[in-house]
């Protein structure tokens, strides 16, 4: 039963030549806007929060089917522990953008806003400073960083624990990492969500943003395992995993695609009909300059997976569900720009700007290293977790 | 006219879905099974088609979508046009709740009561039951006396054989409905597959 992954060297130059070439493309888009910090910062921080969240989101994964007693998952957790340990070094990676571009992707940190006296002086950011001030805003990303690159190790060594001892306590204290885990995520991954996207554009809010990010950020996490997995199956490896996993795991990510679209139309449609102008200002500008990112959006992340992942035999066939997969990661990434760039542009008086050099080199240069670490995690352990109490569910799983 | 069945009386759900495919295996299609709780993959060990009921459910939603824009259209933009906040009078956002609501409305209700209809059940008249204790805890497999009526016998033994705790005939006022399986060759290469 004990199956062990190594990493083929072709995979490993090739998400190194990814990471290369996603690093020189930056650079040459770096070079080509060195006159517009905002935009290089901006791409760097939604990029960045994007993968940190998928990996976070596989955290989350892993919490709640532990506390919900799953067996089904079994099989492709080591996949998602793969994942979670992308969050460390995600969150690492975030302190450079905070500490080095906060001034330029976030206008609420300028000083001059809440000087009474000045003619910049901006009373409805003034009335917000009890919550969007820079020394609490610090100690609130340190907080998330730490609080989720700990937990992810934990549950990780944890894991890696339970492979060397048969005992259930280990198994139990999972349980226990899990619920204060989920405690944690509850509420961090809506805040940080305000607190690096949405006060982006300080004078808007909106009370879903918070789950419109978890529930985009899930649907990708599920893409990404679905498409691990199916890697990991052409390999010849997780010969267990059959179409009854696959199903299930293509039925959350139909069923989340639907309730992505639910969230982006309650919050259009509310603002859209209450016409107030705080409020319409964010639409505003991004159906001016970017309203064919917002339509590809609602097309990649929900026409598309609607209409193709429907039938069950698209759920259940590898290629179908790989080629879905890749049409909803990259909406996805698509969606997390249209949250940031647009409103980055405008506070730094920037000309509106497109899907650039810049834009893909990081994608690029992060789905290298993303990959990577996940395959360089997976080769560290088991494929399967050894000793899990549901393996053989998990094994016997059928719809 | 009254029509016979022979009912096989099972008590556990493994059991049942062993003696499913052997007797399946054997040559035998069995008319029915009927379960207190959904078994899985016992559509699969009878050798059952794909249902056609979330197909249905599909095109009857898709008709909840037209009618609901088609009506709210008509009403808000060329029956009797209102300005409300200086919305245009087609206003798609504000249609899309209700045409929502009715897309599950249709495709829920229309479900039910195809589902109703295919399987011969109404609200008016109360079903025949091939053994009360279906709904409790027994597992009854029901053959087509009909069909199977010169073979009886082997069946019996058969369904002793592979784990029947009771085994009786049984007459009905009415047909069971038939049931779509998937032809031998197809189900024995889904049953070899699913083997490997």
């Amino acid at each position: 039963m004990s199956e062990n992954f190594t990493m083929p060297a072709r995979h490993k130059t090739w998400s190194i030549l990814l990471l290369i070439v996603g690093l020189i493309l930056c650079g040459v888009g770096i070079f080509a806007n060195l006159d517009s910090p905002a935009r290089i910062w901006t791409a760097w921080l939604y990029n960045n929060f994007f993968f940190l969240s998928i990996g976070l989101v596989a955290t989350f994964f892993i919490a709640s089917q532990t506390l919900g007693y799953n067996g089904w998952y079994v099989l492709i957790k080591r996949v998602a522990e793969g994942m979670m340990m992308y969050v460390p070094i995600g969150a690492v990676l975030m302190i450079p953008i905070l500490v080095f571009g906060l001034h330029d992707i976030f206008h609420w940190t300028h000083s001059e806003l809440y000087d009474p006296n000045d003619p910049h002086y901006d009373r409805i950011l003034d009335s917000k400073s009890f919550y969007l001030n820079v020394p609490f805003f610090y100690v609130r990303s340190l907080l998330y960083i730490v609080l989720w690159a700990g937990f992810a190790w934990l549950l990780r060594k944890n894991s890696l624990l339970s492979d060397k001892n048969p005992d259930i306590k280990v198994y139990n204290r999972s349980k226990v990492l899990s619920s204060f885990f989920v405690l944690v995520f509850g509420v961090s991954s809506s805040t940080a969500a305000w607190d690096w996207l949405m006060s982006i554009q300080p004078h808007w809010y909106s009370t879903l943003f918070g789950w419109y990010c978890f529930i985009s950020t899930f649907v990708t996490c599920m893409a990404v395992i679905i498409l691990f997995t199916i890697y990991l199956k052409k390999l010849g490896y997780l010969k267990q995993v059959n179409q009854e996993h696959f199903h299930d795991l293509g039925k959350l990510m139909f069923a989340f695609s639907v309730a992505w679209a639910y969230l982006f139309f309650s919050q259009f449609m509310l603002i859209w009909y209450s016409n107030i102008p705080e409020e319409t200002m964010y639409y505003k500008l991004r159906i001016e300059h970017y309203d064919y990112i917002m339509y590809a959006c609602v097309m990649l992340n929900f026409v598309t997976p609607f209409f193709v992942l429907i039938t069950r035999g698209a759920k259940r066939k590898m290629n179908v569900l790989a080629i879905a997969c890749i049409i909803i990661i990259f909406g996805h990434w698509l969606d997390y720009y249209q949250m940031a760039m647009p409103a980055a542009l405008d506070a730094a008086h920037l000309q509106p700007a497109s899907i650039g050099l810049l834009e893909i080199g990081f994608a690029l240069a992060y789905v290298g290293l993303f990959t990577f670490i996940v395959f360089h995690q997976l080769a560290k352990a088991p494929l399967i977790q050894e000793n899990h109490p549901f393996v053989r569910e998990s094994m016997v799983h059928h719809t | 006219m009254k029509h016979k069945y022979l009912v096989g009386l099972f008590d556990d759900e493994e059991p049942l879905l062993v003696a499913t495919k052997k007797i399946r295996k054997a040559g035998y299609r069995m008319k029915e099974i009927f379960t207190p709780f959904p078994v899985h993959g016992l559509d699969e060990a009878m050798g059952l088609q794909d249902t056609r009921l979330h197909t249905i459910g599909f095109v009857i939603g898709a008709c909840g979508t037209l009618f609901a824009i088609g009506m709210m259209g008509f009403i808000t933009a060329v029956d009797w046009p209102i300005n409300v906040g200086g919305k245009p009078f087609f206003a798609f956002p504000s249609f899309v709740p209700i045409t929502f609501e009715l897309t599950v409305l249709f495709a829920s209700v229309g479900m039910t009561v195809i589902f109703y209809l295919r399987n011969g059940f109404s609200v008016f008249k109360d079903p025949e039951i091939v053994d009360p204790r279906i709904t409790d805890d027994r597992f009854a497999m029901v053959f087509c006396m009909k069909k199977y009526g010169d073979r009886q016998g082997q069946i019996e033994d058969l369904l002793k054989k592979t784990g029947a705790v009771e085994v009786k005939e049984r007459y009905l006022e009415e047909e069971l409905p038939d049931n779509l399986f998937k032809s031998d060759k197809e189900y024995f290469e889904s049953l070899e597959k699913a083997h490997h």
